[in-house]
């Protein structure tokens, strides 16, 4: 029955062969219903004003507030339960991270369709500029932008597709190159078919595979980024508390002794990093045999 | 183009004296290209972002005053003007003076640069000894539980966000441990004229817990490059050869191995560098280590525009010398590159 099964359902079967990757998938998975449905299980909404109480500030995790409820994993200088904190945080970090990724994704592989079919100076000029960019490190790209731009949501999302779409126009064109050359592709442009369709429908699809591996990993690191950005403090801004956010506003309280204000949120960001790693990882092998060692 | 073709033939002869002449001036070309593509973004993206003369002038200034201070300044000359003044200035060392400072910016950012660079230098040493000894480790004990080790290490090394390894290390070997101090450089000691803190016990002491953080991707990285080019050397015929020949494993390592290994390295290190002076941004402003990164980040906070533009301008300046130093030095190393 194994050549009934869909191409899906054999990467799937072959996916769940690793513990660790399955382990990182589900508490990807874990994560991410938690950013979903994290506003409505949230013990309190932690950018309610009136919700938050000053007493209750810089509570250790465990105790409880003055009207009953328990802080989990503890409160911030201004009385806000860091477990509602960081499943709102969760959301934002996310968010930013998938859709800054999708869109660096989706430039970057039809500037790189572009490239690989059209060749001669277009291609020339999208992976020149390209190389420059992939020649500064992420960090410096979204540096010079920011500081030249200003901090804030939009800028922030900017930068994160800036220092990524060089990667997927990389990739793309490598296949696009490859490709090209086939019969198939040689039989379809043969028959009449407009380019853009043989471009869209049959070289396109070829491109996944290795789409879906760079963009998961891909994702880990806008989100890191993101985080760094906002821990330094360029990043977004206080309206949108980010887990950098968090990780940043619980920093200057490290030497005072309240070190859970920052870790809580801090060991959640390593959780979602590591997991996306270990998918990544995985499906690098899945997706592409000639990788496998 | 005559010849396309690698390697030694009649096709291509060795690496003559204009050739390696012409390469150097294509390159320096090329980086010269790049420092004006970057002033000019800088000027356009500086100027075109709200007018610098209501930062000059006071809020009640008469539109004769406003007047009067644009001209004063030349911000009434058309845009190609002011560029070619920006860029006259710049190549006199004259970026404009920091608002907050009143210091000439670019001599600020320099005043700071020691100090960024000392520490990129010593998480560079770190990432460079540490990684290539683990890698090498880990390429010998493949199989074993202390090669897996270190490349699992090594994953969560390259996965691990700078600034909370930062902050972990910060709460333990400082807070917690008490084994190093916590922020600023320490005492400076003087050495020919360069003030840094790794001439001092009290500045070594300050700098360890800045640079390892720094040096933790790095050295993650090295480890893996390490391993994949041993790995593939230990089997090659050399080796075999080597070994058969009865020389000794330690030998064979350091000299036989470690030599291929080295030069795809070099490339790496070279460009990592660049890398670790860019990323010293995070580093300094958790260690509160007075360098330029720590400068741009608080000049962003305040808006100090002539310092964001000098620190652009300073390190992709320092980025494009990297860069050139390195693809020379690797021409050098490797001569089968200068072939094509």
């Amino acid at each position: 029955m194994e050549r009934d099964r869909s191409p899906f359902v054999l990467a799937c079967i072959e996916f769940a062969r690793s513990p660790m990757a399955v382990l990182g998938a589900l508490t990807l998975f874990v994560f991410v219903v938690l950013a979903l449905i994290g506003h409505w299980i949230a013990p309190q909404n932690p950018y309610d004003l009136r919700a938050l109480d000053i007493m209750d500030a810089q509570q250790p995790p465990g105790s409880s507030s003055m009207d009953g409820m328990r802080f989990l994993l503890g409160t911030d200088t201004l009385g806000r339960d860091l477990y509602s904190a960081i499943l709102y945080g969760l959301r934002i970090s996310l968010t930013v991270g998938v859709v800054s990724t999708a869109v660096a994704l989706l430039i970057g592989a039809m500037l790189g369709l572009l490239a690989g079919w059209a060749g001669g100076w277009v291609e020339a000029l999208i992976m020149r500029i390209a190389d420059l960019q992939l020649a500064l490190p992420a960090i410096l790209v979204a540096l010079i932008l920011i500081s030249l731009a200003g901090p804030g949501l939009g800028n922030v999302i900017l930068a994160l597709i800036l220092v990524q779409w060089a990667v997927y126009a990389r990739t793309v064109r490598s296949v696009v190159l490859i490709e090209r050359r086939k019969d198939y592709v040689t039989a379809a442009v043969g028959l009449g078919l407009p380019r853009v369709r043989v471009v869209i429908y049959h070289v396109l699809p070829n491109c996944l595979a290795p789409l879906i591996v760079v963009g998961t990993v891909a994702v880990g690191g806008a989100i890191t980024l993101e985080a760094t950005l906002s821990f330094l403090g360029i990043g977004l801004p206080a309206t949108q508390p980010s887990l950098g956010l968090l990780i940043a506003n619980g920093f200057g309280y490290l030497m005072s002794g309240a070190y859970w204000i920052s870790l809580f949120p801090g060991f959640t960001l390593l959780a979602i990093i590591v997991a996306i790693n270990l998918v990544g990882d995985r499906l690098r092998d899945v997706l592409n045999p000639r990788l496998r060692r | 183009m005559p010849c396309r073709s690698a390697g030694p033939g009649p096709c291509s002869p060795s690496p003559s004296e204009p050739r390696v002449l012409l390469y150097v001036v294509r390159r320096l070309g090329q980086s010269v290209l790049l420092l004006l593509a970057m002033s000019m973004i800088v000027f356009l993206a500086v100027y075109a972002i709200g007018d610098p003369v209501e930062l000059l002038v006071s809020p009640q200034a008469t539109q004769a005053e406003i007047a009067a201070t644009r001209a004063a300044f030349g911000l009434d000359q058309p845009l190609t003007t002011q560029y070619g003044l920006f860029l006259a200035n710049a190549l006199h060392g004259d970026l404009g003076r920091s608002f907050i400072f009143h210091e000439p910016a670019l001599a600020l950012v320099v005043s700071r640069m020691g100090a960024t660079l000392e520490l990129a230098l010593s998480a560079l040493l770190i990432a460079t000894t540490l990684g290539i000894a683990l890698g090498l480790i880990a390429a010998l004990h493949s199989d074993g539980w202390i090669g897996r080790a270190i490349m699992s290490g090594s994953i969560l090394g390259l996965s691990l966000p700078t600034f909370w390894v930062g902050i972990l290390m910060l709460l333990c070997f400082s807070l917690w441990l008490g084994w190093f101090p916590a922020i600023g450089r320490g005492r400076t000691g003087d050495v020919f004229g360069i003030a840094s803190s790794l001439f001092t016990l009290d500045g070594l002491r300050h700098i360890v817990l800045p640079a390892s953080t720094l040096a933790l991707g790095n050295t993650a990285l090295t480890i893996r490059l390490t391993r994949s080019g041993a790995v593939e050397v230990l089997q090659s015929e050399f080796v075999k050869y080597a070994r058969a020949r009865g020389l000794a494993p330690r030998r064979i390592l350091m000299v036989h191995v470690l030599r291929a290994v080295l030069i795809p390295l070099i490339t790496i290190v070279g460009i990592e560098f660049g890398g670790l002076i860019a990323f010293s941004v995070v580093t300094e402003t958790i260690f509160a280590w007075p360098g330029m990164g720590k400068l741009i980040i608080d000049s962003i906070y305040v808006l100090d525009r002539p310092v964001i533009v000098a620190y652009l301008m300073v390190i992709v300046f320092l980025f494009v010398v990297i860069n050139l130093v390195v693809d020379l030095l690797y021409r050098l190393l490797d001569p089968r590159i200068g072939a094509n």
